[in-house]
């Protein structure tokens, strides 16, 4: 018996499944947080990280929490492959014990050398209030609610943004708020770049870290919104950036910064594009 | 009862989150005995998991440095670096350092472990340190005002037997005569992601050229030199990393400290190690004490 096994499971419910089974603030979107803490139970029992026969007495404590979502998110706010397991693990009995697990073998030796981290990364986006009421904002805001938002964008205050970037327990929804979000949201970009950056040079094969964003990648791929009005949204973002720069340090300061800023977001895009939604999001 | 874990895993350090230090956590050796505790403080913007990013995967994957890193547990300590000041980062800092130095506090390691057992009226809580700890070596790492911060808590300690005196000091660009984090673009600039781009574009302008000295920093130096001169304590000099386009930092250091500059990196990488950059992972390696039975 492995006593840090069973620690890692234990440690999950605690810093994730157990927030998930209380009342949670307006910004928090229950259907996929729920769905992608169960994702990463699916894919850390899958190598081995988690014990199958723990995840199946998590799974049981989990029911309350599954129906407090009242409809299962559809894509693209889940992968269809996460929303075909989450259904195959409703029908079965013992279903950790049921389902396939990885081989002992390279691929599975390659992911458990990842996992603890890829979930320390994703807890961390997880975690931060700004960055989720971001993503409120981009998913979930009436359209009436976000061109309301916009006009007035360009008075935005960047020491109220700094502030709420200084103490992310203030941040609520609003402009100031959602900039500090979006600027946190870049980091998890950019962490997550280096992080799949940092996987693909330990594959020993293309296909297994293929196969790898497309699962582990896929789960949390719904907290950037890069397809209909979320990206059109995400892109306008950068012109709540440019008010507050501007308004802070003058046209000139933004003028120099906006081409390699406009560079950076572009490579961050296009690697979140291409480590976590590499599945298609049919029916989006 | 649970399968045996992978083998893998049984070599590679255990992420342990830490419920009264948020966002701090830590990478705990998978072995009874460990000789080493080696804690991470990051700067201002920074963050714990970010600031010194693939330091956490390449101490159990580059082979290099592995068995080094084997006897060591490494602490990620997180602070609100942009909201409280630095005295308050000091205070929380000693905190950590107090649940850790130089026998690790089990309160902080102990997880329930309700949630993986069929009957919870089970439950119990357990320690996910394998073996009691006393940390024979204590190294602390800072980058930018994570230096200061450390050196602050030194000098808290200086009166006393404290095990921070006998510490190693490994600097990342540190913070020590003084830096600009003005602004909204200022606080951006030394984001891990966007600083790097932000910092390349801004240090033209004057605003960002005006690292100043304050009679705060001006003090830490002289105290410290002092208690160096006195004591004599390892606690009291640096081992410094300079980045050779740092625009954040003023690059100078104490009397009895050792520097060296680094080509093609910036304030915000010079601490990142890399494949191609292990440079970090081998300073912090050489300041760990071997296994005995390596020795």
């Amino acid at each position: 018996m492995s006593e840090l096994q069973s620690a890692r499971l234990a440690q999950f419910w605690h810093h994730r499944l157990r927030i998930l089974s209380e009342p949670l603030p307006a910004w928090r979107i229950r259907g996929p947080e729920v769905y992608e803490a169960i994702g990463w139970l699916i894919e850390g029992v899958f190598c081995g990280y988690f014990d199958a026969r723990e995840a199946d007495i998590v799974w049981i404590r989990l029911q309350p929490i599954l129906k407090l979502c009242v409809e299962p998110p559809k894509p693209p706010l889940i992968t269809e492959t996460l929303a075909d397991d989450i259904q195959k693990l409703q029908r079965s009995v013992d279903p950790f014990r049921q389902t396939s697990q990885m081989t002992a073998g390279p691929q599975r030796e390659y992911e458990l050398r990842l996992f603890a981290h890829a979930l320390l990364i994703a807890d961390r986006f997880f975690a931060d209030r700004p960055a989720n009421i971001c993503v409120y904002c981009l998913r979930s805001l009436p359209d009436t609610k976000w061109a309301r938002a916009k006009e007035s964008w360009p008075t935005v205050d960047p020491t109220a943004t700094n502030r709420r970037l200084a103490d992310p327990t203030i941040a609520s929804i609003d402009n100031p708020s959602l900039l500090a979000g979006y600027l946190r949201l870049l980091e998890h970009m950019q962490a997550s770049r280096g992080f799949f950056d940092y996987a693909k040079t330990r594959a020993s094969k293309a296909v297994d870290f293929e196969s790898y964003c497309r699962r582990v990648g896929g789960l949390n791929a719904w907290r950037i919104p890069l397809v209909d009005f979320g990206r059109s949204r995400f892109e306008q973002l950068s012109e709540l950036f440019e008010s507050a720069v501007t308004a802070e340090q003058g046209t000139k300061v933004w003028k120099s910064i906006a081409s390699p800023v406009k560079h950076h977001i572009t490579r961050l895009v296009e690697a979140w594009e291409e480590h976590h939604l590499t599945e298609s999001f049919v029916g989006a | 009862m649970p399968a045996d874990d992978p083998d893998i895993l049984k070599t590679r350090h255990h992420y342990h989150y830490f419920v009264e230090f948020p966002g701090s956590f830590a990478l705990l050796a998978p072995f009874d005995s460990v000789d080493n505790a080696v804690i991470f403080v990051h700067g201002f913007g920074g963050d714990a998991c970010e600031t010194w990013a693939h330091f956490q995967l390449l101490i159990d994957d580059l082979v290099a440095v592995s068995p080094g890193y084997a006897n060591a547990d490494l602490f990620f300590f997180q602070y609100h670096s942009l909201a409280e000041r630095i005295v308050s980062s000091v205070n929380r800092l000693l905190q950590f350092f107090d649940a850790l130095i130089p026998e690790p506090n089990l309160e902080h390691f102990m997880v329930a472990f309700d949630p993986v057992l069929i009957d919870p009226e089970q439950s119990n809580v357990r320690s996910v340190l394998l073996g009691p700890r006393h940390y024979r070596r204590v190294v602390l790492v800072g980058h930018s005002e994570g230096a200061v911060v450390i050196r602050k808590a030194i000098l808290e300690r200086a009166e006393g037997a404290s095990s921070l005196l006998q510490s190693r000091l490994r600097l990342f660009a540190p913070a020590l005569f003084g830096y600009q984090p003005s602004g909204l673009l200022g606080t951006i600039a030394k984001f891990p992601g966007m600083g790097s781009v932000i910092d390349a574009i801004l240090w033209g302008f004057p605003a960002y050229q005006d690292l100043r000295d304050t009679k705060d920093l001006s003090d830490l130096q002289s105290q410290t030199e002092a208690l160096e001169g006195h004591l004599g304590s390892s606690g009291f000099r640096a081992h410094i990393l300079w980045a050779r386009k740092d625009h954040i930092v003023k690059q100078d250091k104490y009397k009895e400290d050792k520097d060296d500059f680094e080509e093609g990196h910036n304030h915000v990488s010079i601490c990142k190690p890399n494949k191609d950059y292990p440079k970090p992972l081998f300073l912090i390696a050489a300041d760990i004490i071997p296994k005995e039975d390596e020795v």
